[in-house]
């Protein structure tokens, strides 16, 4: 069964890029443009990871993950945070609420597939 | 004078907070370091003596100086007898005037300002506006307040200006790349031949562009001084094949030769490894673009109390008129990039920068048509300068922002018998476990390898330093008993709290050293108790154990004297023989483990039958009490004994 993943990012160029890669390798993609969204489609869709951009505006970043580590439909999912340029707080914040690995948009496409990979087996 | 803010010193905790409030005021201020540090110590020393009076209270405010905005601080308290000029606090030297006074009403007043350099005359110029429109009557000036989050803000801004520029810079180039990507590996469909060469062209100008952004960053993190270096004890000679070797393939191409000139031992300097990395593949990298034929030569030598580096080549070489602007960053900028290169021209500006970091030099000879030969030195630190230099830094540091920490050591007991101290590539291994498990607990940057010891800086004052310590201690437990058992060496433990215990390295050093000691000794004293059936069995393990010095011992035949000697006094470690009459080993744990008071006494248990060895293994594993056989080996039993206390 094709696994789930929910992509949160407020940039839509990026999320419609990562998810056609994504998609080319199997993933069924889903996606949110925001905080609300991100939870009304996390919780529908019960995705086997997240792709989270911690950087939205308004503290939305933040707030998703809050948000999702609270339900009790998502609050084991895994999470990949996209982070970049976050400062200390942020990602301080991030790791109390429990996230599994950390992927910066600068960096290859090759590196957050093998991110990907490895929370998802196969 | 306009009141920023009153503070009543009614007890000692107060003149914490008066000392933290003037520190931020300072800051907010944008007094330096030093002024900063010293009007703390002002805030601490003179609230402390207005606290043995009455009534004591710090009035922190502003005040107008002819043409100068002056912050003051006035200490205020009430007292039967005035002192006649000073209080004879050395603190009052701090200030740029001090004044005492008394009251008609009984007060002293000690009251002290400083001149804000203030070069943009913003807070002047708003001091002046009240003062013109009558606002100091007010306790408070809001404004004035704003203005200062406002000043602290911009600054925060300015220093996160370059991770923001790298940030912005590189997301779209980032985001290109992968449209590209998606095209050319035909996941959006079909493309010929045309299409995928074009597309091809335009990634590697992606990756140009990063390049140089990479560079530029690179340049101007060095020139704001934003640079942090990871240094680390790094082997030279080793560091400098591994990056010549990289190149392999594009000398063969050219056909040219590699000379390597570096002598065959290890040669340890404390850098930054990516950075001289770096700074020998910008080298490298830039010998190999000129030099068509011949060779590129490496050489290294130790030279005192540094090491000198040399790249040279028998490339095109550079003109005299070249020379001097060779390492300059406008003049080099685009113009070394040739055809399909993706230089920016800043390699040898950003080694320049590297090196000079590290504390080195770094200069060019060069004769046109010849080649051209790269010299650059990094001191070498013994590692005994280097322990005492990174911990002045810290004490440095420390009195600048008036903070306080404390230094962990852990000492080879080496140390004792090897006058020479533990070999370089030995301490690796044996301290390198350690420091992992201590960054576990620490940041990395806190840690610092000697000759025979591992340092650990721990923030805060000694109660709060204790507490991060003790957490060190139990994070290095485990790789210490591994290395002990395979060594058979000991450790020993210490430590010492600056300013609180001493205020210059050698001495937090010998402090440290000198708790060690003490550790040890205080370790040695612990009540040990031995519950074994056969006395000649307790006697040899007494002697054992009297052997590593311990010499506070208790016995018992059984397990129920032993339970009636435990109620008396606890002992720090329990070591018990399971088999034996009355009552057993198992039952004189589960009785322990039942009480509040006796259930965490550490434990060691004997057996001398295999068979039970099994069955104790469960029960062990459950409890997590460490077993050994009877008959046993001496020197596990006495790295258990001193594992477990």
């Amino acid at each position: 069964m094709k696994k789930k993943i929910l992509i949160v990012d407020d940039e839509m160029v990026w999320v419609k890029m990562l998810a056609m890669s994504l998609e080319h390798e199997g993933y069924q993609i889903a996606a949110a443009f925001d905080a609300v969204q991100a939870m009304s489609q996390a919780v529908q869709l019960k995705p086997d990871l997240i792709l989270l951009d911690i950087m939205m505006p308004a503290g939305g970043g933040l707030g998703a993950l809050k948000n999702i580590r609270a339900h009790v439909g998502t609050f084991s999912t895994p999470v990949i945070v996209i982070t970049a340029k976050a400062d200390k707080e942020t990602k301080e914040a991030a790791e109390e609420l429990g996230v599994s690995g950390y992927f910066s948009k600068t960096e290859d496409m090759e590196e957050l597939l093998e991110k990907i990979e490895a929370l998802l087996g196969e | 004078m306009i009141e920023l803010e009153k503070l009543r010193i009614r007890d000692k905790s107060f003149i914490v907070e008066a000392r933290r409030k003037v520190q931020a005021l300072a800051q907010d201020l944008k007094f330096d370091s030093l002024r900063t540090a010293r009007l703390a110590i002002c805030a601490s020393e003179l609230s402390r003596y207005i606290c043995h009076y009455q009534e004591p209270v710090l009035i922190m405010g502003l005040e107008r100086r002819d043409t100068d905005t002056c912050l003051k601080l006035v200490f205020k308290c009430k007292k039967e007898k005035p002192e006649k000029e000073s209080v004879g606090l050395k603190t009052e030297k701090f200030f740029d005037g001090f004044k005492v006074s008394y009251t008609a009403e009984g007060f002293e007043m000690l009251e002290g300002y400083t001149h804000i350099k203030d070069p943009e005359f913003k807070l002047t110029q708003e001091f002046v506006r009240l003062e013109k429109e009558k606002l100091l009557r007010f306790s408070k000036s809001e404004e004035l307040i704003a203005l200062l989050d406002q000043v602290k803000r911009l600054s925060q801004v300015k220093s996160d200006f370059v991770s923001t520029v790298s940030h912005e810079l590189r997301t779209p180039l980032s985001i290109t790349k992968l449209g590209i990507n998606l095209v050319l590996h035909r996941i959006t469909g079909e493309i010929n031949e045309k299409q995928k060469e074009i597309l091809s062209d335009a990634k590697s100008n992606i990756d140009r562009l990063a390049g140089i952004i990479d560079d530029l960053l690179d340049i101007s993190k060095i020139e704001a001084g934003k640079v942090e270096l990871k240094r680390g004890w790094v082997d030279i000679a080793g560091l400098i094949r591994h990056a010549a070797s990289s190149f392999k393939l594009n000398l063969e191409e050219k056909n040219l030769e590699l000379k390597v000139n570096i002598p065959e031992k290890r040669i340890d300097v404390y850098v930054d490894p990516d950075k001289i990395t770096q700074v020998f593949i910008n080298l490298i990298g830039n010998a190999l673009k000129f030099t068509d034929k011949g060779y590129i030569e490496i050489s290294l030598q130790e030279r005192g109390k540094e090491i000198a580096c040399v790249v040279a080549d028998t490339g095109v070489g550079i003109s005299e008129e070249d020379l001097p602007r060779a390492f300059s960053k406008f003049e080099q900028f685009g113009r070394l990039a040739g055809p399909g290169e993706k230089g920016t021209g800043l390699g040898l500006t950003i080694a320049k920068g590297i090196i000079e970091l590290h504390g080195g030099k770094i200069s060019l000879d060069s004769t046109l048509g010849q080649g051209s030969k790269f010299t650059f030195t990094l001191p070498k630190h013994s590692k005994e300068d280097f322990l005492h230099e990174s911990i002045e830094k810290r004490i440095a540091g420390a009195r600048k922002e008036n903070t306080e920490f404390s230094i962990f050591i852990i000492r080879s007991d080496d140390h004792l018998e090897n006058e020479k101290g533990l070999e370089e590539d030995r301490a690796q291994r044996v301290f390198l476990p350690i420091s992992a498990a201590l960054e576990k607990v620490i940041q990395s940057g806190d840690c610092i390898t000697g000759t025979d010891e591992i340092i650990a800086f721990v923030q805060g004052n000694k109660e709060e330093a204790l507490k991060v310590i003790t957490r060190l201690r139990m994070a290095i437990k485990a790789p210490v008993f591994e290395i002990e058992e395979q060594r058979k060496k000991g450790f020993s433990y210490g430590y010492a709290a600056y300013p609180e215990d001493a205020g210059n390295a050698k001495d937090l050093l010998g402090w440290a050293y000198g708790s060690c000691v003490r550790e040890r000794e205080a370790k040695l004293k612990k009540a040990i108790m031995i519950v074994d059936d056969e006395p000649e069995a307790r006697d040899v393990l007494k002697r054992i154990l009297q052997a590593s010095g311990y010499s506070n011992f208790s016995e018992a035949g059984d397990g129920q004297e032993a339970l009636e000697k435990i109620k008396t006094a606890i002992p720090d470690l329990l070591i018990l023989d399971m088999k034996m009459p009355l009552m057993n080993g198992y039952e004189v744990i589960g009785m322990l483990k039942e009480n509040m008071e006796t259930k965490d006494i550490p434990m060691l248990i004997m057996s001398g039958y295999a068979v039970e060895i099994d069955k104790l293994e469960e029960y062990v594993k459950k409890k997590s009490i460490p077993v050994v056989g009877k008959p046993f080996d001496v020197e596990q039993i006495r790295r258990l004994t001193d594992y477990l206390l």
